[in-house]
């Protein structure tokens, strides 16, 4: 064929030339074709996860969906932090097509949601967007009137409003410092919330739907949707109990009023046996409903006379302030609540026992210093136990020395003064050596000056777990807030055991030492915590903040009790701590442990700790009238004098009309009855005495006078000296005869 | 005007005046190219039922259907004028080579004046039907070169004979279709032209001094006067102008993230997201991208190796045609198919610079479909006179 087509009779045919040049051209091609294969290999292969995840980008619309957090609850499943549903508007200005609309959505938005109007339309404006948050957190009755409003004009391509959550406080402030507060994006900020956030926060879902290229969802036909549920959060079970975490904070934001405290108060109860925290309170406090509010009324006037960057940034440290959970984050000078512990090291050491002897002559010299004891003129001759119950300072200086700094310091650490609790909960404090004397440093002047709980500080919840460790044989506990976590359908996912850290004293120390302080409040100097029943043990504290640079006489103070019942077979401990009184009047004991002694009345029983009453408690029991009313004079009478009650018939008649106080009605033994007889008679009133201020002899007698009934309450026997400080009825009121009047007393003497 | 009386005087003509019969179903054509060509257009047919679905869909008021439907109507039309093509005797073309040429021209200039709302001017609409003028240029071109080259082969080597006139009608053809504005179209006219010219005989050296000059000009147009800077912007960053919003590089950017997402095996048949209106013309200039992404490499592959078998085909054909005619009828047209499917798919791979050009057998667009089948069957049409000479 080659030979054919040189050949002079095919002329016609394709030239030689023509064939070469041909290959060259089908070569430039082939040539070609591989460029674009190299090309699209690049993409393809290379490059391939690049282009795809940009296209994704574009062609999925990828919308969160958020988990429900973990609800929170206390030891009894009352709830106390919960999410609840709410509505999200989000916007996609990329579909809006024509100004008017634009103008239509701001105006009537900006009205229906509350949102400024003006910014609603700059959202508007972001054409290329595809969410643009309108407003977060609609409740129910909008978010229906909004989805109404945006079927009506057909806007569903450009609103989309989706599920949320918003957390709720039921309880307001109750434990509001142990919970703290989550924020905006359900992310829990402070306290448990923080604390716990991983457990209670669940993994967020997501819904990717395929769009096209105008923004839409895919047409019903097309359509590619894929949703990964949300998993929500688990639960937390508290070991708090909101019935006396109520108990808690109602006495201590009574005090913390009264006493115009300064830096908040505290009180933690304790499971002494488990270390499980039952209640821990703070006060001032907020709601985390309202975490950015300002409570104190003070705090916001000072901040309202600001103006500027000052204003901001006080408001900022105010809140950053109300937020602390002081029981875990702040620090104090226990004072002579320590006492206990160095008590607790000599009797463990054997370096002194309760027939040890000393002698206060009101102070002691320690090189060139002279520190004196709280009581001038000193308490003289004392045993051991009578240092402890009367909070001598010379005694326990001399009781320090005695013991020694090593030794002090090995029981320092053991009672885990110099060590975080490890309680689980957020923002504990750490603890440096700058907090305490190191081993090196307690030579005779510091550690005299420790053994009495002075230039030191610990926290409160250090404190308290120390304290159970006095109570329950010795052992140091790791206090803990959460006793379960369940999963979002309520199955238990994990139980806290408690964990004793270590045998601190002997089990025989921790009797000795709590029999010395239930003797303390039994007419000791704890005396204002005494609980008919319950055998209550503590110790009170009135701490000098040393390190505030001022003169002594105006220095503040921290008033505190750290105590126990029932004493012999401990149950529960309390801690209550007053930081900077602003009273005349300000001691641990007459501040400080009047508050445990209300607190642990209303908590102790409703905890299921029976009372168990000395004979001497019984005889001075208070008794419940019995029915006389109906009944012949005579026969109502015998009634009386059996239940070792009085009686007083006014008229002249033969039955009980009626009788005050009525059937039921507690009053105390050798309290009177008065029997109505007449009809005429019975209108009769008298005045309500002012009984504030008298001794308890004082004001039997001016009840008596009145012809009232005297209930007394917080105190049992020991209540000689004890003076009124409130009464259940107004002064000057009139009531009819044999009306009881509720009278508390209070012990004034300048005890520690 | 000289050429056309050499050519009625010739040689050649007279013979082939003297044989020609205009049917002629004794031979049969070549069965290879038949099949690779079937193949394509199948292949072609299926891919735009899936890229045209989504858009159809939201253009047709839901029906996803209207552009495939008509496509297999226009395909069976061209398979069957293909067929009638390849029974006619190809050298009738010498008769209209000169007319086509002629019409072409009167064409080109008419769709210059039809008003276009965007300027541009490349459509001519009569009732029920509507073409491009430049796609019958297209044809007329290689015909008429086929033709001049035939009678003038001798001749080739001369400037007057073998170059001058080519270059006149190539300059006059490719400015009327630049003017509209059809970029790709004058470009691809070029190359058709010049690959024609080369093959046909014309020296070496006025073509190296042709594209020197031309090179040069486009590097002063380009660089210098800064003509098309956006296009080569977009061609060099497209994600920076895409970023920037340019229209051009909306176009390319869409087609990479189709051709990305496809990877090497591709997201299957049917499958592609960016189609959903991401894709500016999935059933048009970028229907590779909607195969590229379905398909994947393995798929891409598979086209291209189709496409450049159907040109080794197509030149083998014109390489054992009887005659010069033939021959350059076979180059011409197959090349014309080979360079215009290769270079759309450079510009969806952003391999060269953007320029609207569609894929042969795979894009839709009825008239054109059955232009090239007719064209088509011209080649078979030579296909069946390979052994005639001997």
């Amino acid at each position: 064929m080659q030979k054919g087509r040189n050949s002079k009779a095919t002329t016609k045919a394709p030239t030689r030339q023509m064939w070469r040049r041909s290959v060259i051209v089908l070569a430039l091609l082939l040539l070609f074709c591989i460029g674009v294969t190299a090309k699209l290999s690049k993409i393809q292969i290379a490059q391939a996860d690049y282009w795809r995840e940009k296209a994704v980008d574009q062609q999925m619309s990828d919308s969160i969906t958020s988990p429900k957090r973990g609800t929170i609850y206390d030891s009894k499943m009352t709830i106390l932090a919960q999410s609840a549903t709410v509505w999200t508007v989000i916007m996609s200005p990329n579909n809006i097509k024509k100004e008017e609309i634009r103008i239509k959505i701001a105006d009537d938005l900006s009205k229906l949601l509350d949102v400024d109007r003006e910014k609603l339309y700059q959202k508007t404006l972001k054409t290329k967007s595809q969410y643009e948050v309108v407003k977060a957190k609609i409740e129910y009755p909008l978010a229906t009137e909004l989805s109404e409003w945006i079927q009506k004009n057909k806007l569903e391509s450009v609103f989309r409003i989706i599920e949320d959550y918003k957390r709720y406080y039921p309880l307001n402030n109750l434990a509001s410092a142990v919970l703290g507060f989550t924020g905006t994006d359900n992310n829990g900020l402070y306290g448990l919330e923080a604390y716990y956030e991983k457990t209670l926060a669940g993994k967020p879902g997501r819904i990717v739907t395929a769009k096209n290229g105008w923004g839409d969802d895919l047409d019903i036909k097309l359509r590619f949707e894929k949703t990964i549920d949300a998993q929500d959060g688990n639960g937390l079970v508290l070991t708090i109990d909101s019935a006396v975490q109520y108990y808690a904070e109602k006495y201590l934001e009574i005090v913390v009023k009264e006493t115009k405290c300064t830096n908040r108060g505290s009180v933690i109860i304790m499971d002494v046996n488990t270390g499980a925290v039952i209640a821990m309170a703070t006060k001032g406090d907020f709601d985390p409903n309202e975490p950015m509010t300002i409570t104190n009324p003070d705090t916001l006037a000072k901040i309202a006379l600001l103006s500027g960057d000052e204003k901001s940034a006080a408001l900022k440290k105010a809140r950053e302030e109300q937020w602390v959970n002081k029981p875990i984050s702040d620090y104090y000078d226990p004072g002579s609540v320590f006492k206990t512990f160095t008590a607790a090291m000599a009797l463990e050491e054997g370096t002194a026992s309760e027939n040890s002897k000393y002698y206060c002559k009101g102070g002691l010299k320690i090189n060139d210093r002279y520190i004196k004891c709280h009581k001038a003129g000193g308490h003289g001759s004392l045993t051991f136990p009578l240092a402890l119950s009367n909070s001598c300072n010379p005694a326990f200086m001399e009781i320090g020395q005695k013991l020694g700094g090593s030794l002090f310091f090995k029981y320092f650490v053991g009672f885990g003064f110099t060590e975080r609790t490890g309680i689980d909960m957020l923002s504990e404090s750490r603890v440096t050596d700058l907090l305490y004397f190191s081993e090196d440093e307690l030579n005779v002047l510091n550690l005299s000056i420790a053994s009495f709980g002075q230039n030191f500080k610990v926290t409160p919840i250090q404190m308290i777990t120390a304290m159970c460790a006095i109570a329950n044989g010795g052992k140091l506990m790791k206090p803990y807030v959460v006793q379960q976590i369940l999963d979002s359908d309520g199955n238990i996912i994990s139980n806290t055991e408690p964990v004793v850290k270590r045998q601190v004293i002997s089990e025989s120390t921790s009797k000795r030492i709590s029999k010395m302080l239930a003797d303390s409040v039994n007419g000791g100097g704890a005396k204002n915590a005494y609980i008919p029943g319950y055998r209550m043990a503590g110790k009170t504290g009135t701490s000098d903040k040393t390190d505030q640079n001022v003169a002594s006489n105006t220095k503040n103070v921290v008033a505190s009790f750290a105590g126990f019942a029932p004493a012999d077979n401990p149950k529960y401990a309390i801690l209550v701590m007053i930081d900077e009184p602003q009273t005349e009047i300000r001691f641990g004991g007459t501040i400080a442990a009047p508050v445990a002694q209300k607190i642990m009345s209303e908590a102790l029983p409703y905890l299921g700790i029976e009372p168990v009453y000395t004979e001497e408690e019984k005889a001075a029991m208070d008794r419940t009238t019995p029915n006389v009313t109906g009944k012949k004079v005579s026969v109502a009478q015998s009634m009386l004098a059996n239940a070792n009650l009085k009686y007083q018939v006014v008229g002249n008649g033969d039955t009980v009309l009626r009788q005050v106080p009525e059937k039921g009605e507690v009053i105390p033994k050798n309290g009177t009855v008065v029997l109505y007889t007449e009809e005429g008679k019975l209108s009769e009133t008298t005045v309500v005495p002012n009984f504030i201020g008298k001794t308890m002899s004082q004001a039997n007698i001016a009840a008596a006078n009145a012809r009232l009934n005297l209930q007394i309450s917080g105190l049992g026997l020991h209540s000689s000296e004890a003076k009124a400080d409130s009464q259940s009825i107004e002064p000057g009121k009139k009531v009819p005869p044999g009306t009881v009047i509720k009278v508390s007393f209070v012990y004034e003497d300048q005890i520690e | 005007m000289a050429a056309l009386r050499d050519y009625a005087v010739s040689e050649t003509y007279q013979k082939t005046k003297n044989k020609l019969r205009l049917i002629s179903v004794s031979r049969s054509f070549d069965m290879p190219f038949l099949i690779i060509l079937m193949v394509i257009l199948v292949l072609g047919l299926i891919s735009l039922l899936s890229a045209s679905h989504a858009y159809s869909y939201y253009w047709n008021r839901g029906d996803s259907y209207f552009y495939i439907r008509r496509q297999i109507i226009f395909a069976l039309a061209g398979v069957a004028l293909m067929l009638i093509v390849s029974a006619i005797d190809y050298h009738i073309l010498h008769h209209l080579a000169i007319p086509l040429m002629i019409v072409s021209y009167i064409m080109l200039v008419i769709v210059l004046f039809i008003p276009s709302s965007s300027g541009v001017h490349r459509w001519i609409r009569l009732p029920g039907l509507q073409f491009q003028p430049s796609e019958i240029a297209k044809f007329a071109l290689i015909v008429l070169f086929a033709h001049l080259i035939s009678i003038n082969h001798k001749k080739m080597k001369n400037f007057t004979a073998g170059y001058l006139p080519f270059m006149a009608i190539l300059v006059i053809t490719c400015g009327l279709v630049f003017v509209e504005p059809h970029l790709s179209g004058a470009i691809l006219l070029l190359a058709i032209g010049v690959s024609m010219m080369y093959i046909g005989g014309t020296r070496m050296m006025y073509l190296v001094l042709t594209f020197i000059v031309g090179a040069a000009a486009m590097y002063y147009m380009i660089f210098v006067k800064g003509y098309e800077q956006d296009r080569i912007n977009v061609w060099l960053d497209p994600i920076k102008a895409f970023a920037a919003n340019s229209d051009e590089a909306w176009q390319i950017v869409q087609s990479l993230f189709a051709i990305g997402s496809g990877g090497l095996m591709g997201q299957g048949l049917g499958n592609s997201r960016q189609k959903h209106l991401f894709l500016p013309e999935p059933h048009n200039d970028f229907i590779f991208s909607v195969v590229c992404e379905e398909l994947g490499f393995v798929g891409a592959v598979l086209v291209i190796v189709l496409f450049a078998l159907l040109v080794w085909r197509g030149i083998t054909i014109g390489m054992k045609a009887p005659d010069k005619f033939g021959s350059m009828l076979a180059i011409g047209l197959t090349i014309q198919v080979g360079i215009q499917a290769f270079m759309n798919m450079a510009v969806v791979t952003n391999t060269i610079p953007n320029t609207g050009i569609s894929l042969p057998f795979f894009s839709y667009g009825g008239t054109s479909l059955v232009m090239l089948l007719a064209q088509m069957g011209v080649v078979l049409s030579v296909s069946r006179h390979i052994g005639a000479a001997e």
